[in-house]
């Protein structure tokens, strides 16, 4: 519980807020599987299969983010063309919700007491999927998947421990 | 169309006008200006021209039926983020009802799945309503409106909609001011409560909320953000005013929402505790400058005194100076005023003055000091004589007493021993008529007011004045030793040159006799002096050695410097004076006395002379007198 608190606590920095609404021609690649979309959804969900989806969902960016930082980094083009606070958001967010995200892969699945076998074989499909998405697609997906976990993530810090700030 | 033709030439008019200003400043360019206006008149003319010829096809159009006008999305919003709901602006009906309808299409779902509006009706006039089931977050939403009508029909352009970040939560509610006060400061406590359709509770919307408050008569807002908590608190008020509070919220991404209802509070007016430190300060400030004029005061107490309430001069008495009365000499206290023998005693009434003369003979030969000329003078009482001893009067304890009485008749008495180089004086009595009484001026030690210094043979510690009638009183005024003479103040007044010791000195030399048996009259010195005891009617001087026993023949010892011993006497007339430092004086005779006689003897002679009004020549014989002269003893005390 506490870990979840201070995980959420850290959340909500990994992610500057970017007010674009893009238009997503592509669905986001962790839209596979699926995640409750509202809040009687989410309640109704127990801990446990939510903490899964969350886990699921930082999972699955990883290696997204790694191939969009590499690109990002090497790209002179993009460099040139893109404002150095798309890059810094970019370069930013990556790290800092790399660092986390493996902090909280590492907190899940021990509290789960286990690894989800099917994740390799969803990162590497989802990697090659996100390897195709534009750019700012990836962005946009990127800035939702985090939104949600975060919304998740307060779900259980609430249901766990209602007192601090719900 | 009329107004539209007004409003194009309102347009040419305004824009003339304005160019005009802007270039009038400017002589050079007013050409320019004028011909720029010239041709914009004929480019904005043109224009009207056109926009009118449109404007009129467009009404003909109208009046008609036309296809529906493009209707516009205005936004969409969810107040909770579990419904939305989405507000478009409908265009031209063209004349025709026109009826406008809401399709929407999902993400992830088929791309020809197209939905319509669930709800038209919820949430107003052009509007659409999506309830709980129709509401998916994290999905983008494609909407749109279509305005139809019976000649076609007119979609808007589509909005993307992502329900998680179009929140905009209700105000918040059940708003709450209370007053307050924190260490006698107040400050402004505020809650509120979320809206009740936000679900805060399970956490699944994260509110933030600002609050603002200003006074009445204020002219901007003071806003402030809480962040995440429901209460605050405000401690910028200024008493004595009523305060305006409002509060909204907003979700993590989302909008603000309104502000919320007015509450007002009124602070009340109170005494401020920046008066309160204020006045204490001053209460302090005071207090120390009281104390500091209270310490002056205290410390110039006496000089502010003589300065508001100068001091009335008390009586002063010419010639009293309060010092020597303080020293304790009271001597010189009655000299200086003038007064000599005081207080005269009953005794003194009769007292019988004669001057004692002091004669420096050639036959005698005062040594003075060593190799000294004879010096002749008589030593005379004499009032000239001055007294080293400041300005006393007669009161000298030093002199002998001298009082005329009848300056008819004098008795010198002569002291001085005959003949000898050792000096002696003689002293030559004069007998007074009556020859009452022989005051002798004692070496007031005890009076503290006679000096010392003075020392005269025939200085008896004590001045006594004996009444020739009480002559064979042994009794004497020795024990008197307060007893001032008023002898001195009668011989002073009378004898102004000479001082003349009236004694009757018997001629019996027995009659002189020391008189062991009285103690000595000084406590110190007390072998030295030779106390007058008595004067005999007889014309006797009744000296009393201090220590040694009275005896006629036996000369008092004399130990101090100052005093002469009296060695005896030889005849009635002559008193031989002593000095004998170590000799004893059991040899009567003269001469051996007289040889006897220490050169100091002179000295004392010459300050027994000094005692007495000297005469010049023992004056100078005291002058020549090394040491031993005291010149203090030239008193003139009288």
């Amino acid at each position: 519980s506490l870990s979840l608190s201070l995980s959420l606590s850290q959340e909500k920095y990994f992610l500057p807020v970017r007010n674009q609404i893009g238009r997503a021609t592509r669905k986001c690649h962790t839209s596979r599987f699926p995640t409750p979309n509202g809040k009687e959804n989410a309640q109704r969900t127990d801990r446990e299969e939510l903490t899964q989806v969350i886990l699921r969902i930082l999972v699955s960016w990883m290696d997204p983010l790694m191939q969009f930082h590499q690109s990002i980094a090497h790209n002179e083009e993009l460099s040139k063309f893109s404002s150095n606070r798309a890059l810094e958001l970019s370069d930013m967010s990556y790290n800092v919700f790399s660092v986390f995200q493996m902090q909280l892969v590492g907190i899940i699945s021990n509290s789960l007491n286990g690894v989800f076998p099917a994740e390799e074989s969803l990162s590497s499909s989802a990697s090659n999927e996100a390897r195709h998405m534009r750019d700012y697609e990836l962005l946009h997906c990127f800035r939702r998947d985090s939104d949600k976990v975060q919304n998740y993530l307060k779900i259980l810090k609430c249901r766990i421990v209602p007192e601090h700030g719900c | 169309m009329s107004f539209l033709f007004i409003g194009c030439q309102w347009f040419t008019k305004d824009s003339l006008v304005s160019f005009s200003k802007a270039f009038s400043s400017k002589p050079s360019v007013l050409e320019k200006s004028l011909k720029r206006t010239e041709r914009m008149k004929e480019a904005c003319g043109a224009k009207c021209v056109l926009f009118l010829l449109f404007v009129q096809t467009w009404l003909v159009e109208n009046t008609g039926h036309t296809s529906p006008g493009k209707p516009v999305l205005l936004r969409c919003r969810s107040p909770e983020k579990e419904t939305f709901a989405c507000w478009w602006q409908p265009g031209s009906d063209g004349g025709l009802s026109t009826n406008y309808s809401l399709y929407y299409t999902m993400e992830g779902s088929r791309e020809d799945a197209v939905h319509e509006c669930p709800d038209y009706k919820t949430a107003g006039l052009n509007s659409c309503y999506f309830n709980k089931t129709y509401t998916s977050l994290w999905i983008t939403y494609t909407i749109s409106v279509v305005a139809q009508n019976a000649l076609g029909s007119k979609s808007s352009d589509p909005m993307f909609v992502d329900v998680a970040y179009i929140v905009q939560p209700h105000t918040p509610e059940n708003i709450s001011a209370e007053l307050r006060t924190q260490d006698q400061k107040p400050y402004l406590m505020v809650k509120w409560d979320p809206p009740h359709k936000a679900d805060t509770k399970s956490g699944w919307i994260t509110l933030q909320y600002e609050i603002r408050l200003k006074p009445e008569k204020g002219a901007e807002w003071e806003s402030h953000y809480a962040g995440q908590q429901k209460q605050f608190n405000v401690f910028s008020l200024h008493p004595g005013e009523v305060y305006l509070v409002q509060v909204r919220c907003k979700p993590d991404h989302g909008f603000w929402s309104e502000w919320s209802a007015t509450t007002y509070i009124e602070i009340p007016d109170y005494f401020r505790p920046r008066d309160t430190s204020v006045w204490i300060l001053i209460a302090v400030l005071s207090v120390c400058i009281f104390l500091i004029l209270a310490w002056t005061v205290a410390i110039k107490c006496n000089s502010i005194k003589s300065y508001l309430l100068p001091p009335v001069p008390g009586p002063k008495i010419i010639g009293f100076d309060t010092q020597l009365l303080k020293s304790g000499k009271s001597e010189d206290m009655l000299n200086a005023l003038g007064c000599q023998g005081f207080p005269p005693t009953s005794d003194c009434e009769d007292l019988l003055v004669e001057f004692l003369e002091v004669d420096d003979s050639d036959e005698q030969k005062l040594v003075m000091n060593e190799g000294e000329d004879d010096l002749e003078g008589r030593v005379k009482s004499s009032g000239n004589e001055v007294d080293n001893d400041s300005g006393r009067g007669s009161c000298d304890s030093h002199t002998l007493l001298l009082e005329v009485s009848n300056s008819s008749t004098k008795t010198y008495a002569q002291v001085g021993g005959k003949s000898n180089n050792e000096g002696s004086v003689r002293l030559s009595r004069k007998s007074s008529t009556n020859g009452k009484l022989l005051c002798f001026e004692t070496a007031g030690e005890k009076t503290n007011t006679w000096p010392t210094a003075n020392s005269s043979f025939l200085l008896a510690r004590q001045s006594s004045c004996h009444n020739i009638s009480k002559i064979h009183r042994e009794a004497c005024s020795l024990g008197n030793t307060t007893d001032m003479h008023g002898n001195i103040s009668s011989a002073q007044s009378k004898s102004k040159e000479y001082r003349e010791l009236h004694s009757t000195v018997s001629g019996d030399p027995k009659t002189w006799f020391a008189d062991e048996k009285h103690a000595p009259l000084l406590p110190f010195k007390s072998a030295e002096y030779v106390e007058v005891r008595k004067l005999n009617q007889q014309s006797m001087l009744i000296l009393k050695p201090k220590t040694e026993g009275g005896h006629k023949s036996v000369p008092p010892e004399f130990i101090g410097q100052e005093y002469t011993k009296v060695s005896g006497v030889i005849s009635d007339r002559v008193l031989l004076l002593l000095r004998d430092t170590g000799a004893q004086g059991s040899s009567d005779t003269q001469e051996g006395k007289n040889q006897a006689v220490h050169p100091s003897l002179q000295c004392q002679v010459g300050k027994m002379v000094g005692t007495f009004p000297a005469s010049p020549a023992l004056e100078g014989m005291q002058l020549a007198a090394s040491g031993y002269v005291d010149t203090a003893a030239l008193l003139q005390s009288f």
